[in-house]
């Protein structure tokens, strides 16, 4: 955020007027500067904040708003792409579609693959769950409907929701960094297309995925003649993009960021997931929320619960979650 | 990289360039690691931005569409690792264009079952197999049994298990930048090294036996190189649509389990990951499903080796 600076004798003439609430809330309109538009996070008296993303649990805990930056960090395994899955399907359904309510928000999801592991296999099963979950109690609440019509309406509620789904692969940092230019070149060619719906999702998995790469490149800068960027560098330039795309309509970020040094064991047991941070400060600066997953344990029995707990809010309790597979169905359960 | 003067852009008119000059940006790289605030209501240096911004589109990929995705996902192919019950495990065999690897204590059929998939899908799938052996533990002799079965005999060969050899490729490798060459000429079939034609199935036995040496110590070289290993066999797999199998050792973790060596940043890279463990009494391997990207884990299956 930029600092503004202000004169002793504008604080005065600020303090000495008299003037109405009318006054003063169009005073605070007309000054309202870039900086403030980005910050989402709410103030008392910023009447204008964005409306609160409907999102599946446990991410539903603090209210997240476009504009606002969320990191998922956690080991191998802990169901962090899981997360970004669940989202994605809350984003790109529809409201409602022939009298059967979904409960999305029929907007546009752009996701970055940094990692390259990204199954739409998932993604559709995950949908088509959730779609049939609501076209079964369309069906058992009007007993007239036909079975048949239904699956079709199904088909075509999956494949509207998948056109509003984007992914990209990348394989460098420079590549990542590319394509958030071309993209803020390009905005208005995806919301075209999408009849003015704009991109109320941006997910971004494996946020750390080219760190060992781009530290080999700093460490190479020293001999080679070429400008070579590091990682604190692609970082700030990374950040600057997403600002920049910001810009021109605010959207949520979600961002996985997988360990690169093993957790350590004892201190598992202990209150707090404390997991060691490798990400450079302008990354760091620029998350708004923080939220740690723990795999579950190796040797359990039964269920498998996941472990989710809030940094950034901090707080002490901790979610519990499992992922469930009943053939062709995925339910997101709270198990807390 | 190339000055931008010399890529033809048809919008690159003299003011544009006085700008970039001034800028100090001379090529794609500049241009992408500078912020330009200046100069924005310039309709020219505008249409020279969208120009630029369409040609880096096209050199580093396209946004792909949900359902475009799926329709190429449910076309894409898979490769039978010879074994029934292991293809029903993994919902069809080796995915084109994922990572699959193996891991296990050693003498746990790792090997086996890379010569075994190698066999199958030269003989079966007549397909190109590329088998980068970092541990000098291929075997021919064992390979053209496991194609013929008992009914081999080292006088006679028949013609089409002898075209099935020639389509599997040996590449020995003793240590990471050997292997690093090896890797890049296969992702680029255009370099001089003699590429194989319709190459489906790269198999890299066993890699923790070249990275693992370079790991720890105080510098994070190794680190930088295993991730440059990583990089390129996402690259081959992912970009030349080729399933890549990969092995890799374990290494005892604290509540004395056996957990996959090379570390915690290794775990990012394959999209499917089985833990072999061998049974040397009655001769039979379990593998067991720990890591899929769509599939739920922990699922195992059990089969036995032919001896021959």
């Amino acid at each position: 955020m930029e600092s503004v600076t202000v004169t002793p004798d504008q604080v005065r003439g600020w303090c000495a007027t008299d003037e109405t609430a009318v006054d003063a809330f169009q005073g605070w309109a007309s000054k309202r500067s870039e900086s403030r538009r980005e910050c989402g996070i709410g103030r008392a008296g910023d009447l204008r904040r964005p409306p609160v993303v409907s999102i599946a649990p446990p991410l539903d805990r603090a209210a997240l708003r476009p504009g606002h930056v969320l990191e998922i960090a956690g080991p191998s395994g802990s169901g962090k792409t899981e997360l970004l899955i669940q989202a994605a399907v809350s984003c790109v359904l529809p409201a409602s579609f022939n009298g059967v309510s979904y409960g999305g928000s029929e907007a546009v999801v752009l996701m970055f693959d940094l990692d390259g592991r990204f199954d739409i296999a998932r993604l559709t099963s995950v949908l088509k769950a959730r779609i049939n979950g609501k076209l079964f109690y369309q069906f058992l609440r009007e007993q007239t409907s036909n079975s048949i019509c239904l699956e079709e309406q199904g088909e075509e509620v999956l494949r509207a929701s998948l056109r509003r789904f984007y992914c990209l692969r990348c394989f460098k940092s420079f590549e990542f960094l590319a394509s958030l230019k071309s993209l803020h070149i390009q905005s208005s060619r995806i919301s075209q297309e999408h009849h003015g719906k704009a991109v109320q999702l941006v997910l971004i998995d494996g946020i750390g995925s080219f760190y060992w790469l781009d530290w080999m490149s700093s460490c190479a800068a020293a001999y080679t003649s070429r400008r070579t960027l590091g990682v604190q560098r692609f970082s700030e330039l990374i950040v600057q993009e997403l600002r920049n795309l910001r810009n021109t309509k605010l959207f949520l970020v979600l961002a996985t960021k997988a360990l690169l040094y093993a957790p350590p064991k004892r201190k598992a047991i202990a209150s707090r997931i404390q997991y060691r941070e490798y990400m450079p400060a302008a990354w760091q600066r620029f998350v708004t929320h923080r939220l740690f997953l723990q795999p579950p344990p190796q040797a359990a029995s039964g269920a498998r619960v996941f472990t989710a707990q809030w940094d950034k809010p901090s707080l002490v309790e901790k979610d519990e979650f499992f992922i469930h597979n009943v053939s062709e169905l995925a339910l997101f359960v709270m198990a807390n | 990289m190339a000055p931008l003067r010399t890529l033809g852009f048809a919008s690159l008119t003299p003011r544009v360039l006085e700008f970039l000059e001034r800028n100090k940006i001379v090529t794609v790289g500049d241009f992408v690691s500078q912020e330009l605030d200046s100069g924005v209501e310039d309709p020219e240096i505008q249409k020279f931005k969208s120009e630029l911004a369409t040609f880096l589109e096209e050199c580093h990929g396209k946004w792909e569409n949900g359902d475009e995705m799926l329709q190429k996902n449910l076309q894409a192919g898979s490769l039978s690792t010879g074994f029934e019950s292991l293809d029903s495990l993994l919902k069809g065999g080796l995915k084109d264009g994922t990572i699959t690897e193996l891991v296990g204590p050693s003498s746990s059929g790792k090997t086996q079952l890379c010569m075994h998939s190698a066999a199958c899908v030269a003989y079966h799938h007549k397909f190109s197999v590329a088998y980068v052996d970092a541990s000098s533990s291929f075997s021919a002799e064992r390979v053209l049994q496991m194609m013929c079965g008992r009914r081999c005999s080292s006088i006679a060969i028949e013609d089409d298990v002898k075209e099935a050899m020639r389509r599997i490729f040996c590449f020995k490798v003793y240590d990471v930048h050997g292997l690093l060459e090896v890797l890049h000429s296969l992702y680029d079939p255009a370099s001089s090294f003699p590429g194989p034609v319709h190459l489906r199935l790269v198999i890299v036995d066993c890699l923790a036996s070249v990275l693992s040496p370079i790991l720890g110590g105080n510098n994070a070289q190794g680190h930088t190189l295993m991730m440059s290993v990583a990089q390129i066999l996402k690259s081959i797999a992912i970009n030349r649509n080729i399933c890549v199998l990969i092995t890799n050792n374990t290494v005892a973790a604290e509540d004395e389990e056996l957990k996959p060596a090379l570390g915690e940043s290794w775990k990012s890279v394959p999209h499917v990951r089985l833990m072999l463990a061998k049974d040397h009494d009655n001769n039979s391997c379990t593998v067991t499903l720990l890591k899929h990207t769509s599939l739920a884990c922990d699922a195992e299956v059990t089969f036995c080796f032919d001896r021959g």
